[in-house]
């Protein structure tokens, strides 16, 4: 490690205007940057911003909070000769690892140029000769049930069924460790999917104890490094879900750095105040599907039999992986794609590894049909879904429920840096500086993402009316209803879609 | 007045009924329980929390025996298998006889007592936290991967037949691979060089080292009825973290900057 952002040449590839005319020199610009990005100077009694031009990442808090509108983030590109290799992005990855030698960490979801197949993909609409639905006038079934489908009368007063999980929308707020994002967010997140009654998942970071009164909607997890995992954690929530993956590094794991384990995140994951709290990809123990199948059956027994979900990231042979682990007796698969997002992970490993969600969906949810046990486990599916027609889209491929994770970062204020691994997120989001962290209000978190919940279930239900469906059960996995558009056929096939014209 | 243990027969027994049944008892208020002719039924003790309860196990336990345990103490009359004290917060366990692989993973507290020896990855990802400290005795000899990750606690490798290869493990760097807080004890062994993973290192032992593992080694010798002073007069070595970061130099946060030549 090696950086020097004094030496001449190192330069931030945006950068706060300042709009002179419009600047009162009030100053709050710099005390909102947590780059340290403007410094103020003062010049006849007045505060003047300025720019250093090293440190500003477009996170566009100045901008926003300035109250006389005076900054516009501009970028700053490193004008290079025009070419196909050595573009921006390769030349500043090079420099940056031959000052450090080490491993670039970025957060967010993946932004590579690979195919976002959300996009090529077409809903249907009803047409003379089958009427639309007005979801203003007609009731909309959404209700979702998570879990294991019995398969008889006889099965399910059988002796240990795990209880279906009941949501009012398909829809769950994916995984964020408290330690990756702060309790605030998590707290608003908690509070949102009781209201609007779906699941919140605590991600690997254990469970605080100003959540219990959510763990009703809760599903907790239990990952390779264990954190905050008790016989009474076992307990208290809806469900529980077995980490072996995630969408943003598939094969490699969780490293929490020891800075960043403050007080109330080393009582939470129950490890040592400072100490780095790692949790690698391989859980040591398990190198099996009849390993795999022993965790399972040991959280349902710790448990009571609560529904047991296990997430995996979206990768090639995933399809036979997941019908290994509903063989191995989980009640859902969560799959996580590509465009998963991340408080850290390496920036190559999140870039180049895994394959998009809209192909791992569809591949696992033909699978498990094929093999006559798709209603042994729901599917969840997430990682870079950023509206509602992506949920729908994901319903029509097979989806029980979708989760979201990044939409609700931004919907509390998050503008995509991608720097989330600093600890200093300037919209208190992924921080846990106890300064910072103040800037994230829960009741208007909750209000945010209420509202973002309340936005996309309009649209999903006028998704499903403008097809001609008023219950969820009828558009999902039904892949009738979408069309792909500039595909191969063998994209085409992989989706189980038609083409546009079909 | 003395209160007369509960006799389990689980022969033929489903091990979800079996645990059940444990439960059922444990509910009835049964403090201690002895199961006859246990053949492999998992997670037995999974989840427990009466810290006054001694759950006595004849035969041969299946996997995840005491899964996330706090408090009981369980007392095997026969060999192991895998996974037993996974998650363990709290509470013992003793086994007379041998235990399988991946013993003791993310254990936060109570003590594991294995009589003889144990397979590959025990320890891996042991922990501690405030006054719950894992302690960890194998009586004979560890397979590879020992101590993986580990971040907390004691484990001791008691090498009683005073074994001279294979003690620890013999593959090339997997030895307490990763540790970053706890520590293993080998006895009577001269650990190879190549043997221990990054972020290890080897030492002898302090004072204070060896009265925490002479305590658990009496302890340890408590279950099993053994003299524990010809075991610890001989000599040990301690490996601990090099540091508390172990892969701190790893990684650099990719911000959006041209880096120049800095």
């Amino acid at each position: 490690m090696n950086l020097r952002p004094e030496q001449p040449g190192w330069r931030s590839l945006y950068r706060p205007a300042f709009d002179r005319s419009l600047c009162t020199g009030c100053g709050a610009c710099a005390r909102q940057c947590t780059f340290n990005e403007i410094r103020l100077e003062s010049r006849q009694e007045k505060k003047i911003p300025h720019a250093s031009g090293k440190a500003c990442g477009a996170c566009h808090r100045c901008e926003v909070l300035c109250p006389r509108g005076a900054i516009c983030i501009e970028e700053r590109p490193l004008v290079l000769r025009p070419h196909a290799v050595w573009n921006q992005a390769a030349v500043t990855r090079v420099h940056l690892q031959a000052a450090t030698g080490a491993v670039p960490l970025t957060g967010f979801g993946a932004g590579a140029n690979i195919p976002t197949y959300w996009d090529r993909l077409l809903f249907n609409a009803c047409q003379v000769t089958n009427p639309a639905i007005d979801p203003q006038r007609e009731p909309m079934e959404t209700t979702t049930y998570l879990g294991r489908k019995p398969e008889s009368l006889k099965e399910a007063k059988g002796l240990k069924i795990s209880q279906l999980l009941k949501l009012n929308l398909p829809l769950v707020f994916a995984p964020m460790s408290y330690g990756s994002i702060n309790l605030r967010l998590q707290k608003a997140l908690a509070i949102t999917a009781r209201e609007k009654g779906i699941l919140w998942y605590s991600g690997e970071g254990g469970f605080h104890e100003e959540l219990s009164e959510y763990s009703d909607w809760a599903v907790l997890q239990v990952a390779s490094g264990r954190f905050g995992i008790n016989p009474a954690y076992l307990t208290k929530a809806r469900a529980y879900q077995i980490k072996i993956g995630q969408g943003a590094k598939p094969g490699i794991g969780g490293h929490l750095p020891g800075e960043k384990v403050l007080e109330g995140i080393s009582r939470t994951r129950m490890i040592p105040l400072g100490s780095d709290a790692i949790s690698p990809a391989p859980q040591h123990d398990i190198y099996s599907i009849e390993d795999l199948r022993l965790l399972i059956y040991a959280v349902k027994e710790a448990s009571g039999y609560k529904p047991v979900c296990v997430k995996i990231a979206a990768v090639h042979n995933v399809a036979a992986i997941a019908t290994g682990i509903v063989h191995a007796g989980a009640d859902m698969v969560y799959l996580d794609g590509y465009r998963a997002g991340t408080g850290a992970a390496p920036a190559i490993v999140r870039d180049n590894v895994g394959i998009p969600l809209e192909l791992a969906l569809a591949a696992v949810d033909q699978r498990l049909r094929e093999e006559g046990i798709r209603h042994k486990a729901s599917l969840v599916a997430g990682g870079g879904i950023s509206n509602s027609a992506d949920v729908m889209k994901a319903v029509a491929l097979g989806a029980d429920a979708v989760a979201v994770g990044t939409a609700l970062l931004v919907s509390c204020g998050c503008h995509g840096c991608q720097r989330c691994q600093t600890g200093k997120c300037p919209w208190g989001l992924t921080t846990n500086d106890p300064v910072i962290s103040k800037r994230l209000e829960v009741d208007w978190a909750v209000e945010r993402l209420s509202n973002l919940v309340e936005g996309w279930r309009h649209e999903m239900k006028e998704i499903m009316g403008l097809n001609g469906i008023y219950d969820i059960g009828a558009f999902r996995g039904n892949r009738l209803l979408l069309r792909g558009v500039g595909l191969s056929s063998k994209e085409l096939e992989i989706l189980g879609v038609r083409h546009a014209g079909e | 007045m003395e209160r007369l243990s509960t006799v389990l027969d689980a022969k033929g027994v489903d091990y979800r009924q079996l645990n059940d049944m444990v439960r059922a008892c444990l509910a009835q208020g049964e403090r201690h329980i002895v199961l006859r002719h246990v053949r492999g039924q998992r997670y037995l003790g999974a989840g427990l929390t009466a810290g006054d309860l001694l759950l006595e196990v004849e035969g041969v336990p299946g996997e995840d025996l005491a899964f996330c345990m706090g408090g009981p103490t369980i007392i095997v009359h026969g060999h192991g298998q895998n996974a037993i004290a996974n998650t363990m917060d709290s509470g013992t366990v003793a086994v007379h006889g041998m235990g399988g692989d991946a013993l003791a993973y993310g254990m936060r507290g109570g003590r594991l007592f294995i009589r003889d020896s144990v397979g590959y990855r025990v320890g891996i990802h042991m922990k501690e936290y405030r006054e719950l400290k894992p302690g960890v005795v194998v009586g004979g000899t560890a397979g590879d991967f020992l101590g993986e990750y580990m971040a907390g606690g004691t484990m001791v490798i008691l090498n009683r037949y005073n074994e001279q290869e294979s003690v620890c493990g013999q593959a090339d760097k997997t030895l307490a691979t990763g540790i970053h807080a706890g520590e293993i004890y080998i006895f009577n062994y001269d650990v190879p060089g190549f043997l221990p993973g990054i972020g290890a290192r080897l030492l002898p032992p302090d004072k204070a080292d060896t009265e925490r593992v002479r305590s658990l080694v009496e302890e340890y010798c408590h279950y099993f009825g053994f003299d524990p002073t010809p075991l610890l007069t001989r000599e040990m070595v301690k490996i601990i973290p090099a540091g508390s970061r172990p892969f701190h130099k790893f990684y650099c946060s990719a911000y959006p900057v041209h880096a120049g030549l800095s």
